[in-house]
């Protein structure tokens, strides 16, 4: 008679488990480097404007005129975040 | 179990529970192979005791199934982590977790809200108001927190819950959890994870990689719907939330259960929200339409209601509008997908830059956009893709023949798109790839190529053509380049690998300076030379590099190559060289290479005698040197040769008893060293030129300071190969000192006085840097790396001339007592002796200290005229110097003396002063800056007194206990004192000046002074008395061989 492979052993060769598992919330993960030094972009608008106005008839001109300065003013409200978090990254020097 | 597998297991255990410490974490790292064979190890031991267990009965079986099964689960995560880190091939990880049984504040993710709750394995607090203390102990918002249902967990324990919607712990979460800035003691890792999470999405924002759009609810029943404006991230990097997801710890997704992928995205989108709705509700916007009845009233509403406040519409109009809404930012929302590269290439000739789009071919590759829309898989996406760059970058659209996706640039266009509008199609999510560029302006400067014309001169009068460019970093240019590049809207050239922009001022400077010189084609090697050094004007605030091939660019070649190592032993030397004084000998050898004469400019005290001498030892055999100097050092420099360099013939010519002119052949065809004295070399120059001299050295060169002084007009009638001036002072008075030195070392080479002065840039040791290595090698006590090898005192000893009235005194004394010995009795005999010999140092020091008159003092000894000399000296470098006289009264003149001469208040020590004013006088002494002098007596003044402000001291005259001497130099060299202290005897050779020299020196007893076997003075018959105190001619210095 051959004995029942182990879990563990199944685990090693790639097998899955029959049965299922209960979910462990504390379970271990893996750490998260630190996070990059954020860098604003220069033209925070440009992304929205490469998509061009908002398809919303007589008012896309003036539309896209109100997007483009929430664009930049929610830029401006990060990069003041990530500056308090220690975060925002050194300007580029001259090389 | 040996110890190490001990702690191996012990780690792999901390590991999977997620404590292990550094020191654990480094053994695991080390070993990884170990690490795994640990980890199945105690997984087959873990689950045989779970095997084991299973079996018994009893309310406890639970309990103990339940601890062996999260072993396993621990067991089984680290495991995974580990193959898959090494599978992957990055770094190994070890797992983080919450520490069993410690209670952390956790959070979890609940559509749009946080719910925060205390707890950890096996463990949770129940109570509101713990979690409440807990969360203002780490920091967490004040406000904004509404009661939460419990957070029921999966091993039946229920945590007490508070929520706060994400918009109001948006700065909490960034700021302190995110960024690090806040308490982490008692953080759980599910609200170090969501902080980590806010802070990508606050990198999105800052990048501008946002979309908005219109979410919709209706409501049930109706023919209305609710709209509301909403923000999401776009072109987020798919990589970047694979990463986020997989570290998702499980508390986060407790109430949602959703997978990790889903719950990353909903908090980087929620964050996005929040902040892009606050900007929203800043703006000024327009009023809400008051009823909206279609998609044009939607579409005001939109803007009006950029805060995010929901509205009201028909269902067709608002279904419309949100679904046109969303079509219009599809190309960009959500994941980033697959884009275009903008490629800009430099001109190979010209100005036009070749730009370029390229996309992804069927098979991967890259290709032109016009031909991968039509190879590739998805054309569809491209296309948009292209519209989107075309609409952002205009250029794209011009007309100019070529394919879609391709244009031709100006200069301009191209630096713009490297610093601007580059950066800005990045943020679009292009791929921009350019060219280096660097914003770091090169600096410019002149450049000379010379090449000789074939005419046999060589030497300072060889010509050579001449070419000139300007060059900035390592781009030359010539004058219509830098006209070119002038009138170019962006004057841009590739300096090392670099694209960079050019100062349009630098290149008008360039082209003033090319223009200038545009007729100087053919120029001497001394003209070259004056160029090269800056006397011919300094463009740019620099000097100028020469290159080709010539006298100057091979005199320039052999001054950098600097000898690898120095020689401080060189032959014929007996002793050692400092460093310095090493390579100023490197610096004679290479005048001597050269054919050029030089200024050996080493401050006062660090050596130029030995170093001249190393030279001439060196080089013996050219012919003899003739050394001119003042007679205060010519003993000096017999006595130097003599320790130094005794292989060589010295000649001393100077005295009554020197050779003539008929004699003088002979002489020097026997010596390798002739040493002279300015007023000897003067009054014998016809005979002097006669002489073919290998090297002429004038020390203490400032003799010749003034070009129109008879001395340096008839030293120059001296013909030698090279000419070398020594001086410690070189621009005593100013930078025409210098022009007349270095125009008597090479006549002519240095060009005019009034266009080397007004050329030469800079002041003082500024100045002298230019011609620092060619024409002058400069050396200060100041420079670090010569104080560190000086000693910290140098004594040296000046032989001084008597003059005529000095003299004339002397022979009066000495007359007067030997009359006097003839008839006086024993006692009266050896007083009247000792008198004398005071009458007599007093003579040797000034007529006036023997007697004291009206007249003034100068002119009248040649001890005071040495004094004079030091003291020059010491004031042109800003030093302080101290004066020691064993005459009180003679001090007091002196000091009246000098303060005239000088025009600095110098006052004089002595005893007969109170002591108030003697301590005044010291303390103002010792903390005055800059040029200084006092006068002591040696009674008063040479012990107690710490007078470090000082690093030169003068014994005016000698004392017969040299421990005196001693105590009154250590007034200066004592603790305190942080430089070398220079000291100077003043000596008076061939008088009774000198033999007090000898006792001083340990070469005589005072007994003997007079004779040897004498047994006192008074035994002494009238002859012994003349030849032990009288003037012995050939050792006297008479004012007449000056």
């Amino acid at each position: 008679m051959t004995q029942p492979k182990k879990r563990s052993q199944q685990r090693r060769r790639g097998g899955g488990g029959a049965k299922a598992k209960p979910v462990d919330i504390w379970r271990p993960v893996p750490p998260l480097p630190a996070p990059e030094p954020i860098a604003p972009a220069t033209d925070p608008t440009a992304l929205l404007r490469s998509i061009g106005a908002p398809p919303l008839r007589a008012r896309s001109d003036m539309a896209e005129a109100y997007l483009l300065a929430v664009s930049e003013r929610a830029a401006g409200l990060a990069t003041a975040l990530a500056a308090a978090a220690g975060l925002l990254a050194s300007p580029p020097e001259a090389d | 179990m040996p110890d190490h597998s001990r702690a191996l297991e012990a780690a792999a255990w901390a590991a999977a529970e997620g404590i292990a410490t550094a020191d654990q974490r480094a053994l695991l790292e080390a070993d990884p192979a170990a690490w795994r064979l640990i980890l199945e190890r105690l997984m087959d031991e873990t689950e045989d005791s779970l095997d084991s267990v299973s079996g018994i009965e009893g309310p406890e079986r639970a309990q103990v199934v339940g601890d062996f099964e999260a072993d396993l689960d621990r067991l089984e995560a680290a495991y995974d982590l580990l193959l898959g880190s090494a599978r992957s091939g990055s770094e190994v990880l070890i797992p983080t977790a919450d520490p069993t049984g410690e209670v952390r504040l956790q959070a979890s993710w609940a559509n749009g809200s946080i719910v925060v709750w205390a707890g950890g394995p096996d463990i949770v607090a129940h109570k509101n108001a713990d979690l409440s203390d807990r969360l203002e102990a780490l920091g967490g918002p004040k406000l904004g927190w509404a009661l939460h249902a419990d957070v029921a967990l999966p091993n039946g324990l229920r945590a007490a819950a508070l929520s706060i919607p994400v918009e109001e712990a948006l700065g909490w979460l960034v700021v302190a959890v995110g960024g690090g800035q806040g308490d982490d003691d008692g953080v759980g890792a599910s609200v170090r994870w969501l902080g980590r999470v806010a802070v990508e999405a606050v990198t999105i924002v800052a990048q501008g990689r946002i979309v908005p759009s219109l979410r919709t609810h209706r409501q049930p029943e109706g023919k209305v719907m609710d709209l509301a404006v909403r923000w999401s991230p776009a072109r987020v990097e798919d990589a970047d939330v694979a990463r986020l997801a997989g570290a998702m710890p499980g508390p986060v997704a407790v109430l949602s259960r959703k997978d990790a992928r889903t719950v990353t995205l909903e908090v980087i989108g929620a964050v996005v929200d929040a902040i892009a709705l606050e900007a929203g509700e800043k703006l000024e916007r327009p009023a809400t339409p008051p009823v909206i009845r279609n998609a044009a009233d939607v579409g005001e509403a939109f803007i009006a209601r950029l805060d995010g406040s929901s509205f009201t519409a028909p269902i067709p109009a608002g279904a419309e509008v949100s679904k046109r809404l969303d079509q219009w930012a599809h190309q960009v929302s959500g994941v980033a997908k697959t884009t275009l590269i903008v490629q800009l290439d430099p001109p190979d000739r010209g100005d036009a830059w070749f730009l370029s789009v390229l996309g992804r071919g069927a098979e991967g590759g890259l290709l032109p956009i016009e031909q991968a829309l039509t190879d590739s898989k998805r054309t569809q996406h491209l296309a948009d893709e292209i519209v989107r760059l075309e609409r952002l970058y205009d250029k794209l659209g011009r007309a100019g023949g070529l394919r879609r996706g391709q244009v031709y640039l100006s200069q301009d266009e191209a630096w713009e798109l490297m610093t601007v509008t580059g950066p800005a199609l990045e943020s679009a999510g292009f791929e921009v790839r350019v060219p280096a560029l660097s914003r770091r302006k090169p600096s410019p400067a002149l450049r000379m190529f010379v090449e000789p014309t074939g005419e046999r001169v060589v030497g300072a009068h060889q010509l050579s053509d001449v070419r000139w460019s300007a060059v900035f970093g390592d781009v030359e240019l010539t004058a219509a380049d830098v006209a070119r590049l002038a009138s170019e809207a962006r004057p841009l050239v590739r300096s090392h690998g670099k694209w960079v922009e050019l100062d349009r001022v630098d290149l008008k400077e360039a082209a003033a300076a090319l223009a200038e010189r545009a007729d100087s084609t053919r120029l001497t090697g001394a003209e070259i030379l004056r160029h090269v050094v800056g006397l011919e004007g300094t463009p740019f605030g620099s000097g100028l590099s020469v290159e080709g091939s010539g006298w100057v660019t091979d005199l320039l070649q052999k001054a950098t190559e600097a000898p690898t190592g120095p020689v401080t032993s060189p032959d014929g030397f007996v002793g050692e060289l400092r460093s310095y004084q090493a390579e100023a000998l490197g610096w004679l050898g290479f005048l001597d290479a050269v054919g050029l004469g030089g200024c050996l400019a080493l401050d006062m005290g660090l050596g130029k005698t030995p170093t001249v001498l190393a030279h001439v030892a060196r080089t013996l055999g050219n012919g003899p040197a003739l050394v001119i100097a003042p007679p205060a050092v010519v003993g000096n420099w017999a006595a130097e040769a003599a320790r130094f360099t005794p292989g060589l013939r010295v000649v001393v010519h100077h005295g009554a008893s020197r050779a003539s002119a008929d004699e003088l052949a002979a002489e020097v065809a026997d010596a390798d060293l002739v040493i002279t004295t300015y007023g000897t070399a003067v009054r014998d120059v016809e005979a002097l030129e006669q002489h073919p001299w290998d090297r002429l050295v004038l020390d203490e060169a400032q003799a010749i300071k003034n070009h129109t002084n008879e001395t340096a007009q008839q030293l120059r009638r001296i013909v030698a190969r090279t000419r070398l001036a020594l001086t410690g002072t070189p621009i005593e008075n100013g930078l025409g000192d210098l022009w007349s030195i270095l125009d008597f070392t090479n006549p002519g080479l240095v060009g005019p006085r009034n266009t080397f002065v007004a050329q030469l840039s800079g002041e003082g040791e500024v100045a002298l840097r230019a011609l620092n290595g060619i024409l002058v090698f400069r050396r200060t006590k100041t420079e670090p790396a010569v104080a560190a090898e000086l000693p910290d005192r140098i004594d040296e000893l000046d032989h001084c001339t008597m003059t005529a009235e000095q003299i004339g005194l002397y022979q009066a004394v000495l007359d007067g007592l030997v009359v006097q010995a003839e008839s006086a009795e024993r006692d009266v005999k050896q007083g009247a002796i000792l008198a004398a010999i005071t009458a007599l140092k007093q003579i040797c020091n000034h007529p006036w200290n023997y007697q004291a008159d009206d007249k003034p003092l100068a002119g009248r000894s040649g001890k005071l005229n040495r004094l004079e000399e030091v003291i020059d000296q010491v004031f042109s470098a800003d030093e302080r110097i101290l004066i020691f006289t064993q005459f009180a009264t003679w001090g007091v003149r002196l000091a009246e003396h000098l303060s005239e001469v000088t025009g600095q208040p110098i006052s004089c020590y002595h005893g007969g002063l109170a002591r108030g004013a003697r301590d005044n006088m010291i303390k103002g002494f010792q903390e005055g800056t800059g040029a200084g002098a006092i006068v002591l007596s040696l009674k008063a003044g040479g012990t107690g007194l710490n007078l470090t402000a000082a690093n030169h001291v003068v014994l005016y005259d000698r004392w017969w206990n040299p421990a005196v001497e001693d105590q009154a130099r250590d007034r200066a060299w004592r603790l305190g004192q942080t430089r070398t202290v220079l000291s100077h005897r003043l000596v008076c050779p061939g008088t009774v000046d000198e033999r007090v020299e000898e006792v001083v020196g340990g070469k005589r007893r005072i007994a003997d002074l007079v004779l040897p076997k004498s047994s006192s003075l008074a035994d002494l018959d009238p002859e012994q008395l003349r030849t032990a105190l009288g003037l012995r001619p050939d050792q006297l210095l008479a004012e007449d061989d000056l």
